[in-house]
């Protein structure tokens, strides 16, 4: 008995079970293209390659910083502390704020060369430029080359995302051999 | 020099500080105390070389155009405040640097280059303190009349700052107030949207500006207890439009060994050596034509003005002036802006003495 081609989960078991990975937490910023700063949080970021430097990150087509992400354009990938639950969830859509008005929450900084919005004070952001965009049904694949690393607080507690709610990671206790 | 933080206002302690008016003769004070305050160039570089390596978050400028008479003629000498910020940038590291710009008398397409133009000499600490004019004697001076809709205007003046950051493109605006074509301005500021911006209405119109517009409002009150009724107010008009502001006081510092030193050192300044005539000017001015106080403080509160120009009296040792900052956070005030009768004599020992307590009453961590 051949298997069904379209064979599924479906959406409520993938996502109660999506629930179970652990997502570091980032902002996507970038400006939109009429040079307004649009931002998202997002946990779908892996790393790509090395050589070239290079990640990506799944972005959802309505978003408004989809328009963003073509071909050559600029964006930063910013890296939470747990301190900046409360950016997480301004971005994320949880406290009803829109736009630009956004950006209050945390300290952002339009990099030195690309005008990328940078959030001060996070573990790392990422300044790339978009390599390459793969399109999947509902979703985005941005590739982004990445061209600067901004080390700004690399030591302060990750924001995690698990089990629908924020999260920091912590060392697990020395074991002894 | 690229900075890495969030902006001093956006940093960890429980309740900030600022220091006022350092800009203008006299500071707050209307005294004919020797020592007074001669806002001289150098007394500013000191005073914020102080602030800056205490840590204190903000230097927060008055703008004025014109003094209140008086012996000394106060405030008459003062520097205006986006040179005066730019040039404290660089001298600086760390504290916030607010201008004070008039919104009637200053273009706001001016104002988004000359405040962008701080933002990156100081690396992203401006701050933009707008204020609508209440004086008819200042504001004449520029043929401007006091208007009746001035946050109307207010608002226009930030919807076109904003515009000259958030656009790649020239823009053409068309308000009741500015008629304006192909705007460009380049570059944007540091800080995204903006700089941090503040204000300090105490009216409703002006409030609901601050509440759509501003991240910090100021608020004077009379008694520490009454304070809460402010905050509940400015809350309840920031909820409304899906904004947090934060809300500071002002208050007019004298930090001594015992409490004895201190009044005698205030009523020294602020009643025995007064600018009598300059305090009548300025309450009699500030009565008539600026809603900026609870009317009750004119009637009672003469000392205040000759003090700390209405502002709330921090007077006594460093035990006593943390209990009052306790009490003034409990009410739910983020910080202070403070003024002092010599920020270059008075600030060291504020720094020295009071800091290191607010950290043990949990108000600071650093």
């Amino acid at each position: 008995m051949a298997a069904p081609a379209t064979k599924s989960a479906g959406s409520a078991p993938f996502k109660l079970g999506m629930r179970a990975l652990v997502g570091g937490v980032t902002v996507i910023g970038a400006n939109d293209p009429s040079g307004s700063a649009v931002g998202l949080t997002a946990t779908a970021v892996s790393s790509l390659s090395v050589e070239p430097p290079s990640l990506l990150v799944c972005i959802n087509r309505r978003t408004a910083i989809a328009g963003a992400l073509v071909q050559g354009a600029a964006f930063s990938v910013n890296v939470l502390t747990s301190a900046q639950a409360d950016v997480a969830r301004a971005f994320g859509g949880q406290l009803e704020i829109t736009g630009t008005d956004r950006f209050g929450f945390g300290t952002w900084h339009r990099s030195a060369d690309r005008e990328v919005p940078l959030l001060l004070g996070c573990r790392v952001a990422f300044e790339c430029e978009v390599a390459h965009v793969h399109d999947w049904q509902t979703h985005h694949i941005v590739i982004g080359r990445v061209l600067d690393v901004h080390f700004f607080n690399p030591d302060a507690p990750p924001l995690a995302y698990a089990d629908g709610e924020y999260q920091t990671a912590v060392p697990l206790p020395q074991t002894r051999s | 020099m690229t900075r890495t933080q969030a902006h001093p206002l956006k940093g960890p302690n429980k309740f900030k500080l600022g220091v006022f008016s350092a800009n203008a003769d006299g500071g707050l004070a209307i005294t004919d105390v020797p020592e007074r305050w001669r806002a001289g160039w150098d007394d500013n570089l000191n005073a914020a070389g102080i602030a800056d390596r205490a840590g204190i978050e903000f230097f927060l400028p008055i703008a004025r155009w014109k003094g209140f008479g008086g012996k000394n003629r106060v405030r008459e000498w003062s520097f205006e405040t986006f040179t005066w910020a730019a040039g404290l940038a660089s001298a600086t590291t760390n504290i916030a640097l607010f201008m004070t710009v008039h919104v009637p008398l200053v273009h706001p397409v001016y104002a988004a280059k000359a405040l962008a133009t701080v933002d990156h000499i100081s690396h992203g600490r401006a701050g933009l303190n707008m204020v609508c004019g209440w004086n008819p004697a200042e504001l004449g001076m520029f043929g401007v009349g006091v208007g009746n809709d001035a946050y109307g205007q207010a608002a226009e003046w930030i919807d076109i700052l904003q515009k000259c950051y958030g656009t790649n493109q020239p823009f053409d605006f068309e308000g009741k107030y500015y008629q304006l074509k192909e705007v460009v301005s380049r570059p944007a500021s540091l800080q995204i949207p903006r700089p941090v911006t503040m204000n300090a209405a105490f009216g409703g119109p002006g409030r609901d500006f601050a509440a759509k517009n501003c991240d910090y409002l100021f608020s004077t009150f009379t008694d520490i207890e009454d304070g809460r009724r402010h905050v509940e107010d400015i809350r309840a008009r920031s909820r409304a439009q899906s904004r947090d502001v934060g809300i500071y006081t002002v208050c007019h510092v004298v930090a001594r060994e015992t409490q004895k030193e201190a009044d005698d050192y205030y009523e020294y300044y602020a009643t025995s050596r007064a600018d009598h005539a300059a305090v009548d000017d300025h309450m009699s001015k500030k009565k008539e034509f600026a809603n900026s106080h609870d009317p009750r403080a004119f009637d009672l509160y003469r000392k205040r003005f000759a003090g700390g120009a209405g502002s709330y009296p921090l007077v006594g040792t460093p035990e006593k002036i943390v209990d009052d900052m306790l009490a003034i956070s409990k009410e739910g005030y983020a910080g202070a802006a403070l003024s002092f009768v010599n920020y270059t004599y008075d600030l060291p020992y504020f720094c020295d003495r009071v800091l290191p307590l607010m950290k043990q009453a949990g108000l600071r961590v650093t």
